[in-house]
């Protein structure tokens, strides 16, 4: 009868549900903590032949590991993973799982993962993105000293100078392998067209106030077009970094001014140099410099592309001034505000970290080593296949300048990270689009090397002592200083800011800073 | 969009108590919660096995359901210790030192931190009261078109704003409030005020998002009370008019009392998420501006910054927890108001 | 019923009319804004017409309909079985909490309830369901989580109880079991409100994108919301964080309301469907009583 049956199938159901719940519950409890191997030290794990032979493949056990990336889904990813495959198994006899994840996840989805201990191998990490201080402070990484000693021979040959300030506290968590980008210039862009019109030249700004005159010019001459354009990302107040101070946090309070041997930690929005620095903020958007509504304003783009602003802070880089034209059509000038300098947020620009999940953390350095130091295999995880997603125009250099088939575009390919392939390695041995690109390595490379080293580059502050103040400061930072950076708070609102700053404890923050910089000064 | 779970759905109910009075006695011997009733012809068993017998069938009908919830929502509530832990990746959450109640600090160290509770009760209870006021009124008003096509066309039309993103919403307002372009500074311009920069100027945001909170659910809500009101028996109200009674008398008397039973369970189950902001309202519509914290931040966007900076696990967990205790709280306090009322009305 | 003084009606309509334009109109202008040239918007802003008319947003997301059609595939099916399987479990619940003479009745209810408020939160949440469950970049993934929504059972269960006891127990009289009850009385004497909590279940699965960016990593599982939401998203991040090289056209405007327009076009047929239930189930339920 209907009831009957009905009632064993519920039955059947309900028990195949409890004995589900048991065993999840079992699982669960130890799956509770995460589930690194217990005890076990990296170079134990496997049966790994003597280091430095990496071209003994055969002795190796064939392994799979995981690379987790930004970038979007490509289609022909299972090719491009075969090609690799082949590839790799007469070096390290390993194969790869190529783990694409979309930009505006990868912070997400990389904190569940490592939240939960779940087992992958290489990661991408970088100070914005999958926070590389954050992570290592938190275990999520392996630390890579010794790994990097026994299998990584070409890292340090190229990168060495580097795995020292991208340490922390002597242990290396990551390898530092984005040297193209390590040097940051402050600066501002001006439209080419106009500063040309108004005879500005570029070259010759020492100060703020040297741009006033163009920005004269273009109020009064070019009317909807704005000098200097911000919106209240960190764009509002990008200028505070042309400041003679080294920050050691880009919002929170704590600042060593330029040139101070002592490395004492100060409070740089009570400065004179800050206040100066708002009031003329103000002023500028007073006289129209700056548009009213930063504030509000969510992004740049749409009045960049539409020709409203005439130029925006940003940092100066060579090449950088090509891709701005290619998203915002119009040519600038990058002016320099500040001399190129490596700091510690530099240093972390893009680096590859080994999961502590990862069973093979010898493996994933061979792989790393060998990432960084053959172009074939670099190439083949940014750009596909030859033939089928690139094809080769001119080879004269390492460098190869590539174009995509014929009637193929960039959404119709296979296999097209348009030219993000710098999350996997390093971006000097990549080929390119443009065929100006040997240049601009040259540029990059110069620039790299005339760039100083801050004095306290290598430095990282380790906030978890004083976590509710940095959340307190981080609060009020972003409450006040969109609308200081644009000038458009009144004088009252800097007294303000600083009295709820200190009302926060930004001293306790200077103190621990302080604490935190003497003892790592004395290691040095 | 993602889905919160616990947005006020709305309650459907044709709940016409009073026309079918369940407590009436029939001749069938319904068995009452008390299983040892001694009216009853049955000698007294053991209570808990006997009851538990009774209601063998709905249990098992509950089963599934039951078992869905026990995995997917009680399961990882183990993660609630977080609250009370420094969490590293290493240890794990069941290894992980102990914290104490450090997490928790933040939320109250300064003036702003706990300016954002505040923000989000008042807020929100607001929003519970307008969105109530709003819904019925038109609810009501619907009500009486005549032309079935008309409704039909109002409630899509009213619904409509339910599906657009917060994030386009944003993109509308600053549209309508940015300071060069925006629509209401022209208008303003136009008749020979000042522009005003809306986005710095805390003190008219409770104001505006409550508006913008009214436009995207009005509809939404509406719908609900409609479907209360189309539940109520028509004879009601044609014995109302044969006795002579207006239009308002009829609502006064007929509707809202039928409808207090609907009513009372959406306010109940609203006022135990009261600590709980709708967090793309408040971070997109506001353009996540800063000059507007003390009158928009949120405890949702606090602690979603807070997170972004530090990444702690720990604090965001800490937060929840303070944001449901207290909502249980306050909700325990309401419905055992309304269970002193009416015991059936209750939500639990 | 009762006939209205011409006036009144005609101010009812008028209001009505009003608060329906307010609500359309801002649709309208997404519509508009898809269909623009992007430099068009930032000069002119939303316009209720596209100054210049292009459907360049449409062709950048579209320019891969594979994936496009492969999502619509997966959000369908996920939609169409969480929905079935999220109200019929819903259903079942919501029965057993509306009888007055189920003896854990309060219980039960506050043990629903209790999960709206308390949520353990993304960690534990993933673990369960990537590693005890192993339900990683499996559909089930994106269906599970969701079946039980302590709101929608209440919802149900307060509809329900409206349904008189005595049906129940003429129907118990007869020999009728629970299920039987719950199949053959209840439920075709809800159907309102078993339409309007099916919509919101549909609504729930065809938008969500969170499941999807947490538990599936495989490009062809990706529904439809979590591809759109991903381009919508990839434009802010990928401008907030500018690395040097990056040589990449970003679109803008115009394509975030062409995904808006793509996202919630196809529900809103949805809505519109199911409507005639919800009139014409009313009117079911203004009888029966």
């Amino acid at each position: 009868m209907r009831n009957k049956t009905n009632k064993w199938s519920w039955l059947l159901l309900a028990g195949l549900a409890l004995v589900l719940i048991v065993s999840g519950c079992g699982n669960g409890n130890n799956n509770g903590g995460t589930t690194p191997p217990p005890g076990e030290p990296p170079s134990n794990s496997t049966n790994e032949p003597a280091p430095g032979d990496s071209t003994d493949a055969s002795k190796l056990e064939p392994v799979e590991l995981s690379w987790y990336v930004m970038g979007t889904q490509q289609k022909d990813i299972e090719e491009v993973e075969a090609a690799v495959n082949d590839y790799l198994k007469d070096k390290i006899n390993a194969t790869l799982k190529i783990k694409f994840i979309e930009w505006s996840s990868f912070d997400q989805k990389l904190n569940a993962m490592t939240a939960t201990g779940e087992n992958f191998d290489l990661v991408f990490t970088a100070s914005f993105v999958n926070n590389y201080v954050t992570n290592a402070g938190k275990g999520a990484f392996m630390p890579l000293n010794d790994l990097v000693e026994q299998y990584g021979p070409h890292i340090k040959e190229k990168f060495n100078q580097y795995l020292g300030p991208a340490s922390i506290d002597g242990t290396l968590y990551a390898i530092p392998y984005n040297i193209s980008a390590m040097a940051q210039q402050r600066g501002i862009n001006v439209s080419k067209e106009l500063a040309d019109k108004y005879g500005f030249d570029p070259n010759g700004i020492k100060q703020l106030s040297d741009f006033e005159p163009l920005y004269e010019q273009i109020v009064q001459n070019e009317p909807g077009i704005i000098p200097l354009g911000m919106d209240n990302s960190q764009r509002s107040y990008q200028a505070m970094y042309t400041l003679p101070f080294q920050f050691i946090d880009n919002k929170l309070t704590g600042a060593v001014r330029n040139g101070d041997d002592t490395f004492t930690v100060v409070n740089q929005y009570a400065t004179p140099e800050f206040k100066a620095y708002v009031d003329k903020m103000r002023d500028w958007s007073k006289r129209g410099f700056i548009n009213k509504d930063a504030v509000s304003l969510k992004d740049s783009d749409t009045p960049l592309k539409a020709g409203k602003f005439a130029g925006i802070v940003d940092n100066k880089a060579p090449g950088w001034d090509v891709s701005f034209k290619t998203n915002y059509g119009f040519d600038i000038y990058q002016v320099a505000t500040t001399e190129p300098e490596i700091t510690t947020s530099g240093i972390f620009i893009s680096m590859t970290a080994i999961s502590k999940t990862s069973k093979n953390p010898e493996r994933a350095m061979m792989l790393i080593d060998l990432v960084n130091s053959d172009p074939h295999l670099l190439n083949l995880l940014s750009y596909g296949i030859e033939g089928k997603h690139y094809e080769v125009v001119d080879d004269a250099n390492d460098i190869k300048i590539v174009k995509r088939p014929d009637g193929i575009t960039a959404e119709t390919n296979g296999y097209d990270l348009s030219g993000g392939g710098w999350v996997f390695g390093d971006p000097w041995m990549l080929y390119d689009y443009s065929p100006d690109r040997v240049e601009q390595v040259a540029a990059q490379k110069a620039f790299v090397e005339n760039a100083k080293q801050s004095p306290l580059v290598g430095f990282v502050f380790n906030p978890e002592p004083v976590k509710t103040q940095v959340a307190s400061v981080t609060a009020i930072f972003d409450q006040y200083m969109p609308e200081l950076g644009s000038g458009t708070s009144t004088e009252a609102k800097l007294d303000e800011f600083l009295d709820k700053l200190n009302k926060s404890g930004a001293d306790a923050i200077i103190k621990e800073m302080q604490a935190q910089l003497d003892a790592w000064k004395a290691t040095k | 969009m993602v889905v919160d779970l616990n947005f006020p759905f709305p309650v459907a109910a044709g709940y016409d108590e009073t026309v079918t009075n369940r407590k009436e006695p029939t001749t069938m011997a319904v068995p009452d919660n008390t299983a040892l009733n001694p009216t009853t012809s049955f000698p007294p068993k053991k209570g808990f096995l006997y009851t538990l017998a009774r209601n063998k069938w709905l249990l098992l009908l509950a089963a599934p359901a039951t078992l869905v919830v026990l995995v997917f929502s009680y399961l990882p509530m183990f993660g609630l210790i977080l609250a009370f832990k420094k969490y590293n990746f290493s240890d794990g959450i069941l290894g992980s030192p102990w914290a104490g109640f450090g997490n928790f600090e933040y939320l109250f160290a300064t003036r702003d931190a706990f300016n954002s509770t505040i923000n989000t009760v008042y807020l929100n209870a607001i929003f519970i009261f307008l969105s109530l006021v709003g819904a019925i009124i038109v609810a009501l008003l619907m009500n009486e078109v005549r032309n079935k096509w008309m409704v039909k066309s109002y409630q899509t039309a009213l619904f409509l704003p339910y599906f657009i993103s917060w994030v386009i919403v944003g993109y509308f307002v600053y549209a309508l409030l940015n300071f060069d372009n925006g629509t209401i500074n022209r208008w303003i311009g136009a008749m020979g005020g000042e522009y005003v920069q809306w986005y710095t100027r805390p003190e008219y945001w409770p104001f505006i998002l409550s508006l913008v909170y009214l436009w995207k659910y009005v509809g939404y809500y509406s719908l609900i009370y409609l479907a209360g009101i189309l539940g109520i028996d028509k004879e009601y109200y044609e014995a109302a008019m044969i006795d002579g009674a207006t239009k308002l008398q009829q609502i006064r008397k007929i509707t809202l009392p039928l409808l207090s039973p609907l009513i009372t369970i959406m306010v109940l189950m609203q006022i135990g998420r009261i600590f709980f902001a709708d967090f793309g309202l408040f971070y997109n519509v506001t353009q996540n501006s800063g000059a507007l914290y003390s009158t928009t931040d949120v405890i949702d966007t606090y602690v979603f910054r807070t997170f972004r900076v530090l990444g702690d696990a720990g604090m965001a967990t800490a937060a929840g927890l303070y944001q449901a205790v207290c909502g249980l709280i306050l909700v325990y306090i309401s419905n055992w108001c309304v269970r002193k009322v009416n015991k059936d009305e209750a939500l639990f | 019923m009762k006939s209205y003084p011409v006036w009144q009606r005609a101010i009812i309509h008028l209001f009505l009319i009003a608060l329906a334009v307010a609500c359309i109109i801002p649709l309208l202008l997404v519509l508009s804004a898809s269909f623009s040239d992007e430099a068009a918007i930032g000069k002119y802003g939303y316009t209720l017409l596209p100054k210049a008319f292009s459907t360049i947003a449409y062709q950048y997301i579209l320019s891969d309909p594979t994936q496009i059609v492969t999502a619509y595939g997966i959000t369908i099916f996920v939609t169409a079985v969480g929905t079935i399987v999220s109200l019929l479990l819903s259903s079942c619940m919501a029965y057993v909490l509306s009888r007055s003479d189920f003896a854990y009745r309060n219980k039960f209810s506050f043990f629903i309830y209790f999960t709206m408020l308390f949520n353990g939160g993304l960690v534990p949440s993933y673990m369960l369901v990537t590693q005890v469950l192993d339900l990683k970049n499996s559909v089930w993934a994106l269906i599970l989580p969701y079946v039980i929504v302590p709101w929608f059972v209440l919802l149900l269960r307060t509809y329900f109880a409206d349904i008189p006891e005595s049906l129940i127990e003429s129907a118990k009289l007869e020999g009728a079991g629970e299920f039987r009850i719950l199949f053959t009385i209840i439920l075709p004497l809800s159907l309102p409100a078993i339409a309007t909590v099916g919509l919101f279940i549909i609504l729930m699965y065809w938008n969500d994108w969170y499941l999807a960016l947490l538990y599936v990593d495989e490009g062809k599982k990706f529904p439809l919301q979590y591809l759109l939401y991903n381009i919508m998203q990839n434009l802010s991040v990928i401008k907030a964080n500018p690395v040097p090289g990056m040589a990449v056209r970003l679109p803008g405007e115009n394509t975030r309301m062409a995904i808006a327009v793509l996202a919630t076009g196809p529900i809103l047929f949805a809505f519109v469907f199911v409507q005639r239930y919800f009139i014409a189930g009313l009117k079911v339920g203004a009888i029966k009583g």
